[in-house]
């Protein structure tokens, strides 16, 4: 039942959805919003109505998405071929006649004005407008033919809407030129355009000089995380059921294979599948790591993280989504990536930290390599003479066979210095301007010191005599 | 998961990363299958971060018939060479509109974790080299912005693969104008999702130098897009440092996690020279292993002494004074070169070839001239490191005062100058060992832990007055008058032994550091036989 092909359709539509390529199936706790957009967005279409918003909110709350959805429904309104899953309005459309012309901007594509202008010239001839110049190269050349080309319009041409991701980078172009002779056209009803603005800056309208805010027309929607725990979940479960619609309009397989008695068998695959992902958001320890992220972020996108490498080991073998699968990449994705790096260094190197803790501790907040080796020595001093006394430790610490555990400073310092310049960034200089021999050279450290106990502790092969001196406090 | 033969190649060239391997197998999944937005691969330099990868890709994604060439599916970038987005995105799109170089499978596999320089080398030999062998190389693109490299990626991932051919010939004229190129029309091809397309950038923690905004593009990409485009960065560095102010798409990080001793093991085995005794170089390598490991955990530090120690370890087989199976013997033997490896090689303080032609010649003069081999290895040679050299350093006899006398003004407080210079005081001189203990006692361990002596703060400026009046109470003869002192100071100067902190064009109540190591001042003491010590505050 589960065949090689469902499952390999299942990773795909499901990566899909995490990838962010295809749109969620549904919205869950902006249905508000997203109506007063399509609103927007239809009203000038159908009655030529010129209109300006933005759409505010944190990262990965939904703005973008929210657009997607909008212009997807528009063009199955106004019966425009949709010819892909996600139609950056920019792809090529047959001479057919089509009601509305989408421009997308971005602000950390078109990092000026001029790039936005040359862009915008781009996509509206693509759809067909050629007779906008294309040798005007210049942006003084190009802005007023692009203007009364915009200007001389009626309201039986089309309406166009522009979309401007990353709007507060817009914002900061010289002048705001753009910003203005776009919300200027709006406010002017010369041509019926819509200008949609979506940012995560939450004061992206204080950028806006006086001339561009006044000809705005100050209507904002802001979308949310999902307040409430049910609605996270709500949203999560979508992106891992399975639709019917999934496993039909698969690009890469043949039609032939879905008509008939396999359609069939898709359906109860579909189902099979679905329930146990439904099985899967009731398990105790899947919700606590679901909860976890909840607490911490309430990112959405912090979820479709975890569940890429779940998604990814999908197989004929095992068709289904496990719990224990999420329990390891949701470890994976937390874990302090310091800690982590700091585990595969060396004895000497953990001991320079643990130095540089025991300094830092003590409140010497800026050191240099003199006082951390000068502290390392200290500790080395006192495990050789308690060495001498209990026998064995000397032996686990000392010298396994010929090399020194107390190193030359030399090796130290080319160690230290490692750490300053490549490892992590884990010393930062806390002077700018400082010259003179690198060991004496001011530097503070990157790191907590719970951190630094927290990788002796996790370290492979630490002797307990330096763990010890480790949690000594100072 | 089934494994394909290439996956098993895969783990086969590189033990202890079979995990890794197959999360980014699995992430890639089929060629048209969606792949995340953006992977970071993070971990520790010498772990095999890019090997894995560059080796993966090219097995994947190789090309399996030679003679139909088509454009390469990825495109594989070192962040120092190309340091500006211009570059990124030129070689980028040069690398993914041609096919990729051939030769390139066999030095990825067969040298695991080579080192990146060696890498770095590799890709850009690998790159002129594809520049000259490929039949009809698409001439270089030019690409200024975001703006058009954005538009580059559309059109490299639009173009089908039978297509490429008059691609290429066409190339020329639809290349110059990528903003007006005209698409292909959408017929039954482009229902056909596009390959997913792989833009690895290794070294990444040097893309926050180049442009603020290209990490959030990279990042979203395929957003940017629409397209099947996969980024991955590889790093030693933790994402935390790469977020931008306003935050952006986070990528999926996978680490790489440090070998383990089997591991390490596993490796180096691969490095077996030629007709040598497996048994004999796994006993050796164990033993390398285990004394180097505490202080570098370096893969390839750790195989490059492997690789020169390893003829000095077998020499004794060779000339049939040691049988093989004598491992205690051979243990001794190689002991005192371990000793001198660590201290110099890992320094670098001298190149390897010139150590272990030394080492060599030295071992086999020994052994002519004694006749036995127990003799310790560095008692009769001469080795001359950067150390030595600086010790060895002369200087004309009243130079060197006058460097003992900067260095005891950089170190030591200007209120005890009374103590330890003046000559005529009450109690008949210089300090006793004694007051000086008290004078400690009174000023310095306090309960800072004593660490802010100014030995460990290092030299503090001093005006180049109370270093000459130092220097003539040091010198117990009178200094001849045509001593030009203040020329020795600015010779001095210029020899970098004395930091000028003052600007140059301030002429008067100049101030210096001496920047020179206690060491070397001990030495210099010491041949003009003066007692340094005597005369320091607060040292150990």
């Amino acid at each position: 039942m589960a065949t090689e092909e469902f499952v390999s359709m299942a990773k795909t539509a499901i990566s899909a959805r995490l990838a962010e390529r295809t749109l969620p199936v549904a919205l869950v706790g902006l249905e508000e919003q997203y109506k007063k957009v399509l609103g927007l967005m239809r009203r000038t279409i159908e009655t030529g109505e010129s209109n300006s918003c933005l759409i505010l909110g944190p990262r990965g709350t939904g703005k973008t998405m929210l657009v997607r959805r909008a212009l997807q429904d528009l063009e199955k309104q106004f019966s425009i071929p949709n010819n892909d899953d996600y139609d950056e309005g920019d792809m090529e459309v047959d001479d057919e006649r089509k009601d509305f012309m989408v421009i997308h901007l971005n602000g950390l594509v078109q990092t000026d004005d001029r790039m936005a202008l040359k862009e915008i010239m781009r996509q509206l001839s693509r759809e067909g407008e050629s007779e906008l110049g294309e040798s005007n190269t210049s942006f003084s050349d190009s802005l007023p033919s692009l203007l009364t080309f915009l200007k001389a319009g009626t309201k039986a041409q089309y309406p166009i809407i522009f979309i401007l991701d990353e709007f507060d980078l817009f914002a900061q172009h010289t002048k705001q030129s753009l910003l203005y002779n776009l919300f200027d056209v709006a406010q002017s009803a010369e041509w019926p355009i819509a200008v949609i603005g979506v940012t995560c800056r939450m004061d992206a309208l204080e950028l806006l000089e006086k001339r561009v805010k006044s000809r705005f027309s100050h209507r904002h929607y802001y979308t949310f995380p999902p307040s409430d725990y049910h609605d996270y979940i709500d949203i999560c479960k979508n992106a891992l059921l399975l639709m019917p619609a999934d496993m039909e309009i698969q690009p890469d397989d043949d039609e032939v294979m879905l008509v008939g008695p396999s359609n069939r068998a898709a359906q109860l695959f579909i189902n099979e599948f679905n329930e146990r992902v439904k099985i899967l958001f009731e398990d105790g320890g899947f919700s606590k790591v679901v909860q976890r992220i909840f607490d911490l972020m309430k990112d959405v996108r912090a979820f479709y993280r975890l569940c890429f490498g779940p998604v990814a080991e999908l197989s004929k073998d095992s068709p289904y989504l496990q719990a224990s699968q999420f329990y390891e990449s949701g470890l994976q994705q937390r874990v302090d990536n310091k800690t982590e790096l700091l585990k595969g260094t060396s004895l000497l190197e953990l001991s320079l930290l643990i130095a540089i803790k025991h300094l830092v501790e003590r409140e010497t907040i800026t050191f240099n390599f003199e006082m951390v080796y000068d502290e390392y020595k200290e500790f080395m001093d006192m495990a050789v003479v308690r060495g001498t006394s209990t026998s064995s430790s000397s032996g686990s610490l000392g010298v396994g066979s010929g090399g020194s555990f107390a190193s030359s400073d030399g090796v130290s310092l080319r160690l230290y210095k490692k750490a300053v310049a490549l490892k992590a960034e884990l010393l930062r200089p806390a002077d700018s301007s400082s010259k003179g021999p690198k060991e004496y050279r001011m530097m503070r450290v990157m790191l907590d010191a719970s951190q630094i106990s927290d990788v002796v502790l996790k370290h492979r092969d630490c002797p307990t005599i330096v763990a010890r001196w480790a949690a000594r406090r100072a | 998961m089934a494994t394909s033969p290439q996956q098993q190649q895969l783990h086969g060239a590189f033990p202890g990363r079979v995990k890794q391997i197959d999360q980014i197998l699995g992430f890639m999944g089929k060629p048209l299958a969606p792949t995340p937005p953006s992977l970071l691969i993070n971990g520790n330099s010498s772990l095999g971060k890019t090997a894995v990868i560059k080796a993966t890709l090219s097995a994947m994604l190789g090309q399996s018939e030679p003679e139909r060439r088509r454009p390469s599916r990825y495109a594989f970038l070192d962040c120092v060479e190309c340091h500006t987005p211009r570059l990124i995105f030129e070689h980028a799109i040069y690398q993914l509109r041609n096919p990729p170089p051939t030769q390139e499978k066999g030095p990825t596999l067969s040298s695991i974790g080579a080192g990146k320089k060696e890498a770095a080398e590799g890709t850009l030999t690998g790159f002129r080299k594809r520049k000259r062998v490929t039949h009809s190389p698409l001439e270089w693109n030019k690409c200024d912005n975001v703006n058009e490299f954005i538009e580059w990626c559309r059109k490299i991932c639009d173009t089908q693969d039978d297509e490429t051919d008059n691609t290429s010939s066409s190339g020329n004229q639809s290349s110059q104008s990528p903003g007006h190129h005209h698409y292909q029309r959408p017929s039954t091809s482009s229902k056909h999702q596009n390959e997913t397309r792989y833009l690895v950038l290794d070294r990444a923690e040097r893309l926050r130098d180049t442009a603020p905004t290209l990490i959030p593009v990279l990042m979203r990409l395929q957003e940017l897009t629409g397209r099947n485009i996969c980024v991955i960065l590889i790093t030693t560095i933790v994402w935390e440092k790469f977020r931008s102010k306003t935050g952006g798409y986070e990528p999926i990080v996978l680490n790489f996690p440090q070998y383990t001793k089997a591991e390490t093991v596993a490796i180096l085995r691969k490095d077996l020279p030629e007709d040598e005794d497996l048994d004999m170089f796994m006993r050796f390598v164990d033993l390398v292993y285990d004394v180097f490991q505490r202080n570098c955990k370096d893969l390839n530090e750790i195989r490059h002494l492997v690789a020169l120690l390893f003829p000095l370890y077998i020499k004794p087989v060779k000339e049939g004074k040691i049988q093989k199976h004598e491992g205690l013997k051979l243990h001794r033997h190689i002991q005192a070169y371990f000793v001198e490896a660590m201290d110099k090689l890992y320094l670098r303080e001298i190149s390897s070839t010139e150590w272990s032609d030394r080492t060599l010649s030295a071992a086999s003069g020994s052994l002519i001239s004694s006749g036995h081999i127990s003799g310790a290895p560095g008692s009769d040679r001469t080795l001359i490191t950067a150390l030595d050299v600086q010790n060895t350093f002369d200087l004309p006899y009243y130079t060197k005062f006058l460097l003992i006398a900067s260095f005891l003004a950089s170190y030591n407080p200007p209120r005890l100058d009374m103590r330890y210079f003046a000559k005529v005081s009450n109690q008949g001189g210089k300090m006793t060992k004694r007051s000086k203990i008290a004078a400690a006692k009174k000023h310095g361990h306090d309960n800072m832990g004593s660490k802010l002596r100014q030995q460990l703060l290092g030299p503090k400026p001093f005006p180049i007055e109370r270093m000459l009046a130092i220097f003539y109470s040091i010198l117990d003869e009178e200094v001849e008058e045509n001593v030009n002192v203040h020329t020795q100071i600015a010779s001095l100067v210029s020899l970098r032994m004395l930091q000028r902190v003052t600007p140059m064009d301030k002429l008067d109540s100049i101030k210096c550091k001496c920047n020179v190591s206690y060491e070397t001042i001990k030495s210099l003491a010491k041949s003009t036989k003066f007692e340094i010590d005597k005369y320091l505050y607060d040292f150990s």
